[in-house]
């Protein structure tokens, strides 16, 4: 058990796998206003989620669920950039999110980010857009 | 299997990965589709410079020296020759010149 | 138990994805959301243990969504890059999203 907690607490890390940068324009008569919008989902690796099992229940039978989670692991292959997740279309309303922050279309500065919340078995893994709408000052009225 | 290495080395076939992509918005007016690629070997996984990325951009302008390049799709491939031993990154950019 | 964890690691190991990247173009020409159309596009590259030698997928999808806007411009495309897992192959996937805007 102190070997899970161990994992656990040693792997919760943050880690930044990509950033994107856009162009940021300014104009002289619009005011930049920061928005930030996240999406995110579960992550599971199943290889950790065995070593778990296997762990905590300690018995002959433990053993071969990680076996078994290493051999199911087979049915996970391919290039990975986090954990695996199970809802492929998390990420794809932000576009929609953007105008309905932002239904004028003036967009910049945007920074994309793919990145990941590491817990050993389980992840969060994120999507974060920042960026910034031109909005017109407002001009002030003199008295 | 020397053989079937040799020839893949001689081709230059091996397995390609997309590591990273990018597309800026496309513009109506399109003009001439143009290209520019840059690549690097590495050999036992050992880089120590990425300047060679700058080549990239630096042949688009040429292409367009008196025009505006837009909709440029970037992509980053990895391809694999030989295990450890032989690598490639390369950089590939594709854009529109509007004159 | 055993077996409930195993049919557990069954069901969890189905329908995995990878997503990779999730990137956002500049919004130029700076036109509201009213004044296009949403148009999607997508392409898959089917992969046996990574034997492929080329990414033109991705050339694919651009030109699909070219096509869906051939005389407007596409402003805030959002390009996803992401793998469906699955057992000893894989599908790579592009998908490409964006506002098209009519041509005056």
């Amino acid at each position: 058990m102190i070997k899970i907690i161990t994992l656990f607490f040693l792997s919760s890390c943050a880690y930044l796998h990509r950033i994107d940068i856009g162009e940021i324009e300014a104009r002289s008569t619009y005011v930049k206003v920061p928005f930030e919008i996240n999406a995110s989902t579960t992550g599971i690796d199943i290889q950790n989620v065995g070593t778990i099992v296997k762990e905590v229940y300690k018995s002959s039978a433990s053993q071969i669920s990680k076996h078994w989670s290493d051999a199911i692991a087979l049915f996970q292959m391919g290039p990975r950039t986090g954990f695996p997740v199970y809802r492929e279309t998390f990420a794809d309303n932000i576009l929609s999110k953007i105008y309905q922050i932002c239904p004028s279309g003036n967009v910049t500065g945007l920074v994309g980010v793919r990145e990941m919340n590491n817990y050993f078995a389980i992840s969060g893994e994120i999507v974060k857009v920042q960026g910034f709408c031109l909005k017109k000052k407002t001009k002030r009225k003199n008295k | 299997m020397k053989y079937v290495l040799s020839i893949c080395l001689l081709f230059q076939i091996g397995c390609s990965y997309l590591t990273s992509v990018s597309q800026t918005s496309i513009p109506a007016k399109k003009g001439k589709q143009i290209s520019a690629k840059a690549s690097k070997n590495i050999f036992f996984m050992l880089s120590f410079s990425n300047k060679f990325a700058d080549q990239v951009r630096e042949s688009l302008v040429e292409q367009c020296p008196n025009g505006s390049v837009k909709g440029i799709l970037t992509k980053q491939e990895h391809t694999i020759f030989v295990p450890i031993l032989l690598h490639q990154i390369s950089i590939k950019a594709t854009g529109y010149c509007h004159e | 138990m055993n077996k409930t964890i195993i049919m557990l690691l069954i069901i969890l190991s189905s329908c995995g994805h990878a997503i990779h990247q999730v990137q956002i173009s500049d919004f130029r020409p700076y036109e509201k959301y009213t004044a296009g159309k949403l148009i999607k596009s997508k392409a898959t590259q089917w992969t046996f243990l990574g034997f492929v030698t080329n990414t033109n997928f991705v050339d694919k999808a651009r030109a699909k969504l070219i096509a869906q806007c051939p005389n407007g411009d596409i402003q805030g495309i959002l390009t996803r890059h992401s793998t469906a897992l699955g057992f000893l192959s894989w599908t790579n996937k592009i998908i490409m999203k964006g506002l098209c805007l009519n041509s005056p």
